[in-house]
């Protein structure tokens, strides 16, 4: 009996290793450029395949490289035969090479874009400054109403997942940082501590103003302030 | 006296003319002949080019066997297999793996540029046939083959009937059939190898 188990196990097993393509190579081209759209040179890139995302899951490396001095780079990867997850990893701590001081970026589900003539082409992706900051929320027209806000970054090591794609070129971070306050009527202004995000990111604030009635809430976007290294946010 | 001295002259005569001709014709004969090289080489390979071989691999040592049989007109044809080892110096260019056995298999044909009998011998040939590279790291494994072409040149010298030692140098150009992006074919499809070789002979029938 335990003979059959160990058997029955290691074919198991065995089915849900990659396995991969005689005489055939894939390539995946991209660039990486930093918040103010500089090329972003020497980040190590990698690529992986795995089985899927169940309990015998198995993950391989399949190809490796780095950004060229354009900020571009192209893995050389192996080509996985049995329906694989490709996932594609850049600065990643895992990494050699890689810089602690600036964001990652993991690519997940590339396999949904598709390849075409064994190249997957891979949406620019963007890997800045990991920082530490603050969101200042200043009172200078409205002295009377109270605000009620909720904000959201992207985590310096952003997850681009292309399953939960919300457009053709657009995708949801789930490895979203969220929080949310108040400025009563009698502050005028109050900072918030924000942590482990990319220098020049979008910060987003969704408010609304209440005074005795409730109020739409609004949301705005706002820009990175090197010069202050803070987001502002004035009403 | 003397007619004995005439008639061993005569015996003598006769006997060196019966040994000549039989002799002789056995030479004519062997020369008619066909007769077989056997060549186990030890094998030293230099990767040339612009290509993933070139740009991303450590070639090892490795061994070559060769198998010729020569018509009298000099030319030959023959069967050649050659292996060795590399490690991936720099996956970058060829994927994530870390070590490839490479194999060749030829029909070869050639000609003897020195005449039999003597105990120097210097041969050119080509060989069509097939190659294989089997790519391994832990339990990865898969390869890439194709069609491969290569010209020789081998010097040989014959210490005694059946034994000598071989000095060879070849050319080696691999078409692969890897299927990958466009700009990637020239690179990946390609290899160039150039060989030196040293090696013990084996003649059979010479």
């Amino acid at each position: 009996m335990r003979f059959y188990i160990v058997v029955g196990l290691a074919l198991i097993i065995s089915s849900c290793q990659v396995d991969y393509e005689d005489n055939s190579r894939l390539l995946f081209k991209g660039d990486v450029s930093n918040g103010l759209q500089n090329p972003f040179p020497d980040l190590p890139v990698e690529v992986y395949a795995s089985t899927g995302e169940g309990v015998f899951n198995f993950t391989e490396r399949v190809g490796v490289g780095k950004t060229t001095p354009d900020g571009s780079f192209e893995i050389i990867a192996l080509s996985p035969k049995n329906p694989s997850y490709l996932q594609l990893l850049i600065n990643d701590s895992s990494q050699e090479g890689h810089k602690p001081e600036f964001g990652s970026s993991a690519l997940r589900r590339l396999d949904i874009l598709g390849e075409k003539e064994a190249t997957y082409i891979i949406p620019r992706i963007t890997i800045d400054k990991r920082i530490d900051t603050f969101l200042e929320i200043k009172r200078t027209d409205n002295l009377s109403d109270t605000l009620s806000f909720r904000y959201r970054y992207e985590d310096a090591d952003k997850i681009l997942d292309f399953s939960q794609r919300s457009g053709p070129d657009d995708y949801e971070n789930p490895n979203l940082r969220v929080g949310s306050g108040m400025l009563p009527s009698a502050l005028d202004e109050t900072t918030i501590e924000l942590f482990d995000l990319t220098a020049n990111d979008t910060l987003f604030l969704d408010f609304r103003l209440v005074n005795g009635n409730v109020s739409e809430t609004t949301g705005v976007e706002l820009i990175y302030k090197p010069e202050s290294d803070n987001y502002v946010f004035e009403f | 006296m003397y007619s004995n001295s005439k008639r061993s002259l005569a015996f003598v005569l006769i006997f060196f003319g019966c040994f000549t001709a039989i002799f002789g014709q056995a030479d004519e004969e062997k020369q008619n002949k066909i007769y077989v090289r056997l060549t186990p080489s030890f094998t030293v390979p230099f990767a040339l080019g612009d290509n993933f071989l070139g740009k991303a691999y450590n070639l090892k040592p490795g061994y070559l066997g060769d198998a010729r049989v020569f018509f009298p007109n000099r030319v030959y044809l023959g069967i050649h297999g050659n292996f060795f080892k590399a490690d991936v110096t720099n996956i970058d260019k060829v994927g994530d793996f870390d070590r490839t056995n490479i194999w060749h298999n030829y029909l070869t044909g050639g000609y003897a540029l020195l005449p039999r009998e003597s105990k120097l011998g210097l041969d050119a040939g080509l060989g069509l046939g097939y190659t294989i590279y089997a790519n391994r790291r832990q339990n990865i494994d898969f390869h890439d083959d194709g069609f491969s072409a290569m010209a020789d040149l081998h010097a040989n010298y014959r210490f005694s009937k059946v034994v000598g030692a071989d000095l060879g140098v070849q050319f080696t150009k691999d078409f692969l059939t890897t299927e990958t992006a466009p700009e990637l074919e020239k690179f990946l499809k390609n290899a160039s190898i150039l060989y030196f070789s040293l090696g013990l002979v084996i003649y059979i029938n010479q």
